[in-house]
């Protein structure tokens, strides 16, 4: 009974784990050059199958392909930024139907390039078990939950204490002010498609020994990260990352103790509750 | 050290400037004043670059800065106090100071800077740790003004600083002004308070209707009949 408990706990973080770190990017994308970016559920995908060639294809080490899909991921979301947004600042609406356009187009690019067969990422921490009284976790597991909380204090480093983190939050409460201080606005959206392209690849990359590297895999975790984003408060860093951790253990609890069927509704229900009751987020400023 | 030359702006299909031309030299404070809607705002967003002229000239020192984004206009020295003062409000006092120094050539005299506007204004260094939003109106008008200080800049444009201040703070901005002045900052001030700021201007330019319509210098235009009917209410 514990055991189960303590399993679901550990799933509970571990999918918490990654869509609190897509969060975390979307909601610096979203909040600051207002674009709710799906962009990065391609991104995610794309990202993995790099990690999957560096390992299968390349014979490299897991640990060498992490560093692949995280170059990927952030070559990607910023080469999207600088061609695909970029062009069109100033008409968000036309920026979100691009984004969602590149979300299909990415997952069908995907599907042409390595059909949709799903493909096992092997990683070697997969294999290495962990025993505490009887309750047993894969190392794998343990690393995501591990690089996530890493990542975390990294990024809050960055905003709360660097002259760049400053700037970020500058823009993102007054960009007409910022670049009065001399922050140059293009140069702080190439900072955080960055940031956000780093943390979805890594997400994905981690996550892929787990599960399996497919097409389609993006998906699921974009349309729920972004459920996280509005969940946890637009714009906040910590509504990002505990709304990701909180809704990772409601739908793993949720399917156990309510019904598999919603697993993945969970994340919905969380949506229109929020948007009814707590418009501005958990931890949103008004 | 400015000298704009028929500058014509518009805001999409709306001109609001027309064949605007003055010129702020080094030392001076130029008042820069006209009633609301005027186009007083408008001038100053765009000598700073976040609007650019249709038509005409902007030079700065040596440079024609009418095409240049806002963020290369700071680093070659002019700075703004925008109007509403517009500090960062979930910064704290601190971190809005540290952004004022941001470019490369203030960053450099951070802490001197620091030193210098916390000597100005005392209370802001007893606030450092204060988020800027939860200060009072009269507070955030001064760390604007000390945001503006710490890029180093050689010219400074203040829009409305007394605005929506109680007297005491107005009184206690505009001898901060004067004295700025006195270390060598020049100051193109746009004020609704026109008595006040024609009093410690050197020369001050009106503006109606997008156009310049007087020009001169400020103790003469303080005399004047025109001016003392329209602004000063005498
Ligand atoms: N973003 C904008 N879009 C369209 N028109 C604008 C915009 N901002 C200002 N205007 C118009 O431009 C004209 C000049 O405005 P501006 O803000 O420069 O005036 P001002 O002299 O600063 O007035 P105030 O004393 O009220 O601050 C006004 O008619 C105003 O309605
Ligand atoms: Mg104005």
């Amino acid at each position: 009974m514990i055991e189960t408990i303590l399993a679901q706990l550990v799933n509970g973080l571990v999918i918490g784990a990654v869509y609190s770190l897509i969060a975390v990017g979307l909601t610096l994308i979203w909040s600051i050059a207002d674009i709710p970016d799906f962009a990065q559920g391609g991104i995610y995908t794309f990202a993995a199958f790099a990690a999957y060639f560096t390992v299968t294809l390349l014979h490299f080490p897991y640990f060498f392909s992490l560093v692949v899909a995280v170059i990927t991921g952030t070559l990607l979301s910023v080469t999207i930024e600088k061609v695909c947004y970029r062009p069109l600042r100033g008409s968000p609406f036309s920026q979100l139907l691009v984004a969602i356009a590149l979300f299909f187009l990415l997952a069908n690019l995907a599907i042409f390039l390595w059909t949709p067969k799903a493909k096992i990422l092997p990683s070697p921490l997969e294999g290495i078990i962990l025993n505490f009284a009887g309750f047993s976790v894969s190392l794998q597991r343990i690393t995501v939950i591990a690089a996530a909380f890493a990542l975390f204090i990294a990024v809050n480093f960055l905003l709360k204490r660097t002259k760049l983190g400053k700037a970020i939050r500058a823009t993102a409460q007054d960009p007409e002010t910022a670049t009065l201080m001399g922050i140059n606005r293009d140069f702080i959206y190439t900072v955080i498609f960055a940031l956000g392209g780093c943390l979805t690849a890594i997400a994905a990359a981690l996550i892929a020994p787990l599960y399996a590297v497919y097409p389609e895999m993006g998906t699921l975790p974009l349309l729920k990260a972004l459920v996280v984003v509005v969940f946890g408060g637009m714009g906040s860093f910590i509504g990002a990352l505990a709304g990701g951790f909180l809704l990772g253990l409601i739908e793993t609890f949720g399917a156990i103790y309510v019904s598999v069927a919603y697993q993945h509704g969970f994340a919905f229900i969380i949506l229109i509750l929020t948007l009814i009751f707590k418009p501005g987020g958990l931890f949103g400023r008004s | 050290m400015l000298n704009i030359e028929n500058i014509d702006v518009s805001y999409g299909e709306v001109q609001v400037l027309w064949d605007v031309s003055f010129n702020v030299n080094k030392g001076e404070i130029v008042a820069f004043v006209g009633s609301n809607g005027a186009g007083k705002t408008t001038t100053l967003k765009t000598i700073s670059g976040l609007l650019h002229p249709i038509k005409g000239s902007i030079k700065f020192l040596d440079n024609h800065i009418e095409k240049m984004k806002p963020h290369k206009i700071v680093e070659l020295g002019i700075a703004m106090v925008p109007e509403g003062r517009r500090v960062f409000p979930y910064l704290t006092v601190l971190e809005n100071l540290e952004l004022g120094a941001y470019t490369k050539r203030a960053s450099q005299y951070l802490e001197d800077s620091l030193e210098w506007v916390y000597q100005l204004f005392p209370r802001l260094k007893e606030r450092k740790n204060q988020l800027a939003g939860t200060l009072s109106g009269g507070e955030q008008q001064m760390l604007a003004i000390a945001r503006a200080l710490m890029s180093k800049a050689q010219l400074i444009m203040m829009d409305e600083p007394s605005l929506g201040l109680q007297p005491t703070i107005v009184t206690e901005i505009f001898k901060t002004i004067e004295q700025l002045n006195k270390q060598e900052i020049t100051i193109l001030l746009v004020e609704q308070n026109v008595a006040k700021a024609l009093e410690i201007s050197n020369r001050a330019y009106v503006i109606e209707n997008g156009r310049i319509v007087l020009s001169g210098d400020s103790e003469s235009l303080l005399k004047d009949k025109e001016v003392k009917k329209a602004y000063l209410g005498i």
